[in-house]
């Protein structure tokens, strides 16, 4: 019966301290407002509000506004919005060499990394959602329960994506300003 | 899709993509905007029990001169690709801008499994000239009402219109039969055998209904008021003129009744509570029997042989 306070010491200070270490691993960046230059996320991140995207156009290519940094991570929207400068087709982007476009959420060169809605991202100058690059290969990605809408290109875009899960989307009124690329939902 | 392999696309929905006025070229016939699209070497994907409607394209498969070639060995299958492109998109730019199926990949070189759709531009077998179904929900849901059918050749004029979940106020009191004042044939006095089975359920699903797995279930129906009926050996549903009184300590058993039936000819609702929020009305079109009972007894239920 001695030993019964002590044990019992033991076992709370195991879980606590248990507890505290799933605390400190679960945690996600919580996200909300406006994105004024690219986000970048290297942990389990979500949306706590909507966001609103103003990110200068300052590379060749893609400039998202939210960017996966690292693998193994997944970005929650939690119901919210990522909401992007343009109105298709106006100021939609113009397929031309040394482009600079946005793009909504983006996941390049990226393995096991997941993107779960349910929630909105529109307005972007070419694409909602970006998974993989010509030469910058991304697998394992999965796009669930997200909406892609009024994007000027297509919803979501794959280049170079392999063994990746799409499930539950709805990509609609997109690529109203595709002038002339394949465009569409998907 | 560019470039793209092994990926899993289903149950996604994908409406009202893309631009009529975007080409490859000027003088394309076609649009290259689509709901979903493969281009280039995109492979060995599975793109099913997707929903696409509305696009100016349902699903593109890209070939040579138009997004690239080497799309091959995708699964494409019980997919609805349906009104691609809109009815206002064909009177505007003509019915060659686009289809449920646009496809310019090598004939032969992908599979196409059980979708629905109408129409087809491309030089492969047209996979949308069957009638394939989608083997999801909805395919179950048919199959529901083809019994149903089959089942309602027993009631003479009587026609399920609606069976769905309305969304209402909280759960009623109970449920309602005979909403308006009956129009009535002759009376006749008959003896019957069936079983005692919720109504409502019966209609919808008979095999269902009688059950043993659906006691419990039928016994909660029950004490929120849905209407039960005999169900005789020949399919027909006798209500009894009283309600439930008589039967509700009869629900499942079988069941030999004597008494007066009149056949109705005016609308019959049964309503039910589900859940809290939402409310089934099973409504039947003029045509059914009821039978004031004047004697009832309990009978050993019959073995049906192996």
């Amino acid at each position: 019966m001695k030993q019964l306070p002590s044990r019992l010491t033991i076992v709370v200070v195991l879980i606590v301290s248990a507890l505290l270490v799933c605390a400190g691993r679960t945690r996600a960046t919580e996200i909300s407002g406006t994105i004024s230059t690219t986000l970048i996320i290297f942990d389990d991140s979500e949306l706590t509000g909507d966001v609103t995207c103003a990110v200068p156009l300052t590379l060749v290519g893609p400039n998202p506004c939210i960017a996966f940094g690292a693998d193994h991570i997944k970005l929650r929207l939690n119901g919210h919005s990522i909401t992007g400068p343009v109105t298709p087709p106006t100021d939609c982007d113009v397929p031309k060499p040394g482009d600079k476009f946005g793009v909504g959420i983006a996941a390049i060169d990226r393995t096991d990394v997941k993107i779960e809605g349910p929630g909105i991202v529109q307005h972007f100058e070419r694409w909602g959602i970006l998974i993989g690059l010509t030469g910058h290969p991304s697998t394992q990605v999965t796009v669930k329960k997200v909406t892609a809408y009024r994007n000027c290109w297509s919803g979501m875009q794959t280049f170079s994506t392999s063994e990746s899960n799409f499930e539950e989307n709805v990509f609609a009124s997109d690529a109203g300003g595709s002038n002339g690329a394949n465009c569409g939902g998907t | 899709m560019i470039n793209s392999t092994n990926n899993r696309v289903r149950l996604n929905t994908f409406y009202g993509n893309g631009s009529a006025t975007s080409k490859f070229s000027p003088s394309a016939p076609n649009s290259n905007n689509f709901g979903l699209g493969l281009f280039a070497a995109s492979q060995n994907n599975i793109i099913e029990r997707n929903k696409i409607g509305g696009n100016i394209n349902g699903i593109f498969l890209g070939g040579v001169g138009n997004g690239g070639g080497d799309v091959i060995s995708n699964i494409i299958r019980h997919n609805v690709i349906l009104g691609n492109p809109s009815a206002e998109a064909i009177r505007e730019f003509g019915v060659s801008i686009g289809a449920d199926i646009q496809d310019f990949s090598t004939p032969g070189t992908n599979t196409f499994e059980g979708n629905r759709c109408l129409s087809y531009l491309g030089s492969g077998p047209n996979p949308c000239s069957s009638t394939a179904k989608p083997d999801d929900d909805e395919e179950r849901q048919e199959r529901d009402i083809a019994v149903f059918r089959r089942h309602r050749l027993a009631f003479p004029r009587a026609r399920l219109v609606e069976a769905v979940f309305h969304a209402g106020p909280r759960a009623l009191s109970g449920a309602t039969a005979a909403a308006r004042p009956a129009r009535t044939a002759v009376a006749d006095s008959v003896t019957i055998t069936g079983k005692v089975v919720d109504a409502a359920c019966f209609m919808l699903h008979p095999p269902a209904a009688t059950a043993a797995s659906h006691k419990d279930c039928g016994a909660a129906c029950l004490a929120r008021g849905v209407p039960l009926a005999i169900a005789t050996d020949d399919g027909m549903l006798y209500f009894p003129a009283d309600g439930n009184q008589r039967l509700k300590s009869l629900l499942n058993a079988r069941v030999r009744a004597s008494g007066t039936v009149v056949e109705k000819h005016d609308p019959m609702e049964l309503k039910m509570p589900v859940g809290d929020k939402n409310q089934m009305v099973v409504r039947v079109e003029g045509g059914y029997k009821q039978i004031t009972i004047q004697t009832l007894a309990k009978i050993p239920s019959t073995k049906r042989p192996a």
